[in-house]
């Protein structure tokens, strides 16, 4: 196991400290910011490939800011995702070198804070395959003391099989009730003629319809708003310390890189080696992940009934913690308050 | 409908017509005023990665050779040297040179506007504590950073002066490479001042 680098660590109740993992070509951003005193380190795994960790904290200050009154966020931006940069060749775009990020940083945490200190993992969309996957490998879970999926994409060939039935039935619904009739037409007239197993490109169109209709969802009343402000958004890519030119390529390349990897991919199986407390909280009205993916999820580990859960958000889609952001992070401190 | 068709046509004319009256000034001032000949001149200029990430440059720019220039009309090959720094606050500082050629032309004797290429080289190092994991299985805190080919391609308008200072803006994108798997491109906006040096 590493030992203490020699720099100072930094404890506090307030801490923001930013420092860099430089791995296998990749130099990634991990910024540290809340409670460090409570020696409990929530370690968000961004959605995406490609995604961006620090909009988990700058755009969405009131899923995050309760948490970091109580415990320690660690913000990591991934190989080839929002800030971070390097140099590798497409080889290191794999499942397996993103695990071998996640661990590292990991044994980072447990070096630069202590060893005494305990990490949750909170792994959205992307970021729930990810840790899947790294939970699911031979001694990872023992250093991870909670794991929460949210919407998490473990299983793609069950979402390429539940979504387009999910965006059917939901345009059933729509339809007849005068909300964006054409649009709706569109999705289940493409659906319905959608034959198993989808191609590549199939499952890409019915990714972007699954994503478009999460503001329909919320224009017609049946899922909040996002807490995501216009105004936030603005300051976050023109005028804070994030490069959304950086970001905007980081996520193409990524994502391209990884797609075909992914989209076929199931850990559902890897996924009984995982043994540790869980919870799997899903939006309601998440047609990108449906829901049937937590309950695949909770079936899949091998941890004891009593240590796992599902709870769903009701008025939520794709990302309940910026729907719901109070309810989510509520239960959130409820399953870390058990385990910690 | 009617009316806005109505507005709309007066809006087109009256942007035909401005168009034709700039044109009729640009000529009449080119009888009574040729812009001088070019000159080397010193640059400086505030530097905007993303336009908001804040640096410098500063360059050295002459006309590129007499056999390109088309002095009648008014339309030059420049080169320019120059040397820059940016900073992006708690990700990283940059340093970098790069050569350009540029094409100019002058549309009134007081406006300048033009088109850049450009290439070089862009050196960058973290600004945050940095750690990577060693064979001994030890996290060192390291040095990190990385050098980038850099080219460019970008627009100008400026003032024309050659006796005082000159005023320019030029947006531009920015390629560097290598980055992670392929290039990284960024919107670059430069705002600065020229000096004609004799």
């Amino acid at each position: 196991m590493a030992c203490v680098p020699q720099e100072e660590i930094v404890e506090g109740i307030a801490v923001q400290e930013q420092f860099y993992l430089v791995h296998q070509g990749a130099q990634m951003p991990v910024l540290v910011e809340g409670n460090t005193e409570s020696n409990t380190f929530i370690l968000i795994v961004h959605g995406g490939p490609g995604g961006n960790a620090m909009v988990y904290n700058d755009l969405l200050g009131s899923f995050s800011n309760p948490l970091e009154e109580k415990y320690a966020m660690v913000y990591w931006d991934q190989r080839g995702s929002g800030n971070s940069l390097g140099n590798y060749g497409v080889e290191s775009v794999t499942v397996n070198q993103f695990v071998e990020d996640l661990d590292v940083l990991v044994d980072l945490l447990f070096a630069r804070y202590g060893q005494d200190i305990q990490v949750f993992l909170l792994g959205h969309s992307w970021g729930g395959t990810l840790t899947a996957a790294y939970l699911s490998q031979a001694g990872n879970q023992d250093k991870i003391a909670g794991w929460i999926e949210v919407d998490g994409a473990h299983n793609f060939p069950l979402i390429n099989e539940t979504t387009p039935a999910e965006l059917i039935r939901t345009g059933r619904e729509q339809i007849p009730a005068g909300n964006r009739v054409d649009e709706w037409t569109e999705i289940v007239d493409y659906c319905e003629n959608l034959t198993q197993p989808l191609s590549l490109a199939e499952i890409l169109q019915v990714n972007r319809y699954a994503n478009v209709v999460e503001s329909y969802l919320i224009e017609a009343g049946i899922t909040t708003q996002s807490s995501l402000q216009l105004g936030e958004a603005v300051r976050f890519y023109f005028f804070s310390n994030h490069n959304f030119m950086t970001s905007f390529f980081n996520s193409s390349m990524t994502s391209r890189g990884l797609l075909e990897e992914l989209v076929f991919n199931s850990y559902s199986e890897d996924m009984k080696e995982i043994r540790i407390p869980s919870l799997f909280l899903w939006g309601r009205h998440d047609l990108v992940v449906p829901p049937v993916l937590a309950d695949d999820a909770f079936h899949a580990i091998s941890t004891p009934p009593a240590d796992k859960s599902i709870y769903i958000f009701e008025d939520s889609g794709h990302s309940p913690m910026a729907q719901q952001p109070e309810e989510f992070s509520l239960k959130l401190i409820q399953f870390v308050e058990k385990y910690r | 409908m009617i009316v806005y068709m109505s507005m709309k046509h007066i809006c087109l004319l009256g942007l035909a017509l401005l168009i034709h009256s700039l044109g009729l000034v640009a000529q009449e001032e080119k009888i009574q005023q040729q812009p001088p000949p070019p000159a080397p001149s010193i640059t400086a200029a505030y530097y905007g990665e993303t336009i908001f990430h804040s640096g410098i440059k500063l360059g050295y720019e002459r006309p590129f050779s007499s056999l390109l220039m088309e002095v009648r009309n008014h339309r030059y090959f420049y080169v320019s040297g120059n040397l820059g720094y940016v900073s992006h606050k708690t990700v990283y500082r940059a340093i970098f040179a790069d050569a350009e050629l540029g094409y100019r032309f002058f549309p009134l004797h007081w406006l300048r506007l033009g088109g850049w290429i450009g290439i070089g080289i862009n050196r960058y190092g973290l600004s945050s504590p940095s750690y990577a994991l060693q064979p001994n299985g030890e996290f060192e805190q390291i040095s990190s950073g990385g050098a980038r080919f850099m080219s460019s391609i970008g627009l100008e308008i400026g003032s024309q002066n050659q006796a005082t200072t000159s005023f320019f803006l030029k947006p531009q994108l920015v390629s560097l490479s290598p980055h992670n798997t392929g290039s990284l491109k960024q919107l670059v906006l430069e705002i600065g001042i020229s000096k004609p040096i004799n």
